[in-house]
């Protein structure tokens, strides 16, 4: 666009939503199929550790947990135990060791540290055994590169990200600005009409899950906002920044903890008590179990719902007060009441995370973000697919590309098709290197990044067709060899893990596989892809047959483009 | 009762809904029926559409409660238009049965998993 002469309206916002696009839109495909991918954090931990994949519940969980817990945590100062349920087959166990002098409200703080004291350890729900599963940077790699990406400062990651989610917002809205006729072209693909093909696609994977899109860039935007603007915390609170997140979480109200008695006493049977949970909440069930001072006579057990039915009080599960030794029903304390703006704000943060347990909304979030994945790549190639039409030639073009048309073709391939790769390796490296493998974490991470840059060097020194079809054919063996390689690395095979109910495991091997189908099928509309002519050359013979447009709107055709993945 | 009929009712109508919507307009009716249905035709369309869209609200609601059900209803309407969408595209003329189908089915689910 020339900024010397008059524009219309609609070609300025079309110069921004094309600038904003595709400056952060590389960074933003990164983020939306790490993101994407997150909704199945547990699940992709769990796949990358197969040692964990032939436990099973056999109902006795919380039993075994219990003997188990006598075993090797005696002496504890609390228990709690994590029950099986749709999103983990094992029992997760920790147990806390009574600590000199421990501040209360210093427990949970900064998430994933490692506490003082603090014990965790894995247990097959039916044996009781515990398990010894290989270190593995799992689903959280993904989760976390999704928002602070990796090898920097997290507060910079996190402001690269809050930025590129700022564009994304920009995007959005401006999209639907310069869209021309969103509600005509609503169902509208047509496909293998070059540009308008791409339009098609970039347009309808951004319309028909717009509330989706819409609600995860918000949303994002607000996860990250107290860091993006902290004058509106500062200025609220002046004294006492902290007093900001104290009211925000509705911390304060906490009852003081038990005190031991010192008085040996063995726990009650705890069959009746998860009876007692199971009848009150009959659909989400019991989801952990809390005992506090266990072995003495002033043990509690607590036990907690699995999950609210409500994601305006996201955290606030009910809960069930029991005497340790007795078994007597001491309380029940309702799940606190959220203020409407802490609803609000649980609302959108419990959308964004997927904090609800059922399978079912999670899969739709996830085709949501597979869409959100498309559009944004849609909009990449669609940048190089309009300029293409600069070069009029449909043979091997021999005209030079501009060098910034190159750069953009090269780094469009590198970040769509070889972030692809760089994923699968990442699942590769978690089953190739070995077990015993100090560091093993960070080997995989090195394998994703590694695999990363090849691509780049890969597509810098390919033709683009060629490295196109090459990254593409590459990342999609890679994916569709995910269930072998489970197979034969010590995981539950699909036929296992199908037969035996698995849907954690079979999940992961069951996506891997449709995505490496999609990425071959891909592969396969780039190869077979000829350029089209303008009018008054002559057809290129070898036009796919499949590919003939229809009668009816073959006269409808517009002016046919010359394509951009030139050989 | 089982939310998974509930669910796919809500699928059901909103597909329908998109169905009748799609079919009101003169490209899509044009390629799913080969020619253009009367104008009355298209307008009763257009209603029942938007009907049935707010209509396809309800069992989402009814499964899992507000949050979670309109969360799950937006995902049903977007699953719904990018099926309609491909259907268009590569196969548009069996989607004159597709809706009814799907809804009859899903009517009969529900009332299986009612009783």
């Amino acid at each position: 666009m020339r900024f010397d002469k008059p524009r219309t309206f609609r070609q300025s916002i079309s110069w921004v939503h094309t600038w904003a696009g595709l400056l952060l839109g590389w960074l933003l495909f990164a983020v939306f199929v790490t993101g994407t991918l997150s909704f199945f954090r547990n699940e992709i931990t769990l796949w990358m550790q197969p040692e964990l994949h032939r436990a099973h519940d056999d109902g006795h969980a919380a039993a075994n947990a219990l003997r188990t817990l006598e075993r090797v945590g005696s002496g504890a100062q609390q228990w709690t135990i994590s029950l099986p349920g749709p999103r983990s087959n094992v029992v997760n166990l920790s147990w806390r060791e009574a600590q000199p002098e421990q501040a209360q409200g210093s427990q949970s703080r900064g998430g994933g540290r490692q506490q003082p004291g603090l014990h965790r350890a894995v247990m097959d729900p039916a044996t009781g055994e515990l398990i010894e599963a290989r270190q593995t940077a799992g689903g959280n790699f993904l989760y976390r590169f999704h928002f602070e990406l990796y090898g920097m400062d997290r507060a910079w990651g996190r402001w690269i990200v809050g930025i590129a989610t700022m564009f994304m917002f920009v995007a959005l809205i401006t999209g639907v600005i310069v869209h021309r006729q969103i509600f005509r072209d609503f169902f509208t693909f047509r496909p293998a009409k070059g540009k308008r093909s791409w339009l098609d696609a970039h347009n309808a994977s951004g319309v028909l899950s717009l509330p989706f899109h819409l609600v995860i860039t918000f949303s994002g935007l607000m996860l990250l906002g107290s860091m993006l603007m902290p004058t509106a915390v500062s200025s609220a609170y002046p004294e006492d920044s902290a007093a900001y997140g104290r009211e925000l979480r509705g911390l304060g109200n906490a009852a003081p903890a038990p005190r031991a008695t010192g008085e040996a006493a063995p726990l009650t049977a705890i069959a009746p008590l998860l009876a007692e949970g199971e009848r009150r909440w009959p659909d989400a069930g019991v989801g952990s179990i809390v005992v506090t001072h266990p072995g003495d006579a002033g043990a509690i057990i607590e036990l907690r719902q699995a999950r609210g039915d409500s994601l305006a009080n996201r955290a606030a599960t009910e809960r069930l007060l029991f005497n340790g030794v007795s078994g007597k029903l001491l309380d029940a304390p309702p799940a606190a009441e959220p203020s409407t703006v802490r609803a609000i704000q649980n609302v959108l943060s419990a959308v964004h995370l997927g904090r609800f347990a059922s399978p079912l909304p999670r899969w739709l979030l996830f085709l949501s973000g597979v869409l959100g994945s498309l559009m944004v790549a849609s909009g990449l190639v669609l940048w190089v697919v309009s300029r293409a039409k600069d070069a009029p030639s449909a043979e091997p073009s021999l005209a030079p590309i501009p060098r910034g048309h190159r750069l953009v073709q090269v780094l469009n391939i590198a970040a769509v098709a070889g972030l692809m790769i760089a994923i699968a390796a990442y699942f590769w490296a978690n089953r190739l290197v070995p077990v015993e493998q100090a560091e093993r974490n960070l080997w995989e991470i090195r394998t994703f990044f590694s695999a990363w840059g090849l691509t780049l060097i890969h597509a810098l020194l390919r033709r683009h067709k060629r490295a196109w079809i090459e990254q593409l054919v590459a990342a999609g063996a890679l994916f569709a060899a995910l269930p072998l390689l489970n197979t034969f690395s010590g995981g539950a095979h699909l036929g296992h893990s199908l037969a035996s109910g698995q849907w954690q495991v079979a999940g992961f091997d069951l996506t891997a596989l449709a995505c490496g189908l999609l990425l071959f099928f891909a592969a396969r509309g780039v190869i077979r892809h000829v350029p089209r002519v303008r009018p008054g050359k002559a057809a290129p013979a070898a036009r796919p047959a499949t590919r003939s447009p229809r009668p009816a709107e073959a006269t409808a055709a517009q002016a046919p483009l010359p394509l951009p993945l030139r050989c | 009762m089982n939310p998974l009929a509930l669910d796919f009712l809500a699928f059901a109508l909103s597909f329908a809904a998109f169905s009748a919507i799609a079919l009101s307009t003169e490209r899509h009716s044009k390629q799913v029926f080969g020619r253009l249905p009367a104008l009355a035709a298209r307008h009763t369309l257009t209603v029942a559409g938007w009907l049935l869209l707010f209509a396809s609200l309800l069992p989402a609601l009814a499964a899992r409660g507000p949050s979670i059900g309109s969360l799950a209803w937006l995902g049903y309407l977007s699953l719904a238009s990018v099926a309609i969408g491909l259907m268009l595209s590569y196969r548009p003329r069996p989607l004159r049965f597709a809706a009814p189908a799907l809804l009859g089915l899903a009517v009969l689910a529900w009332g299986m998993a009612g009783h």
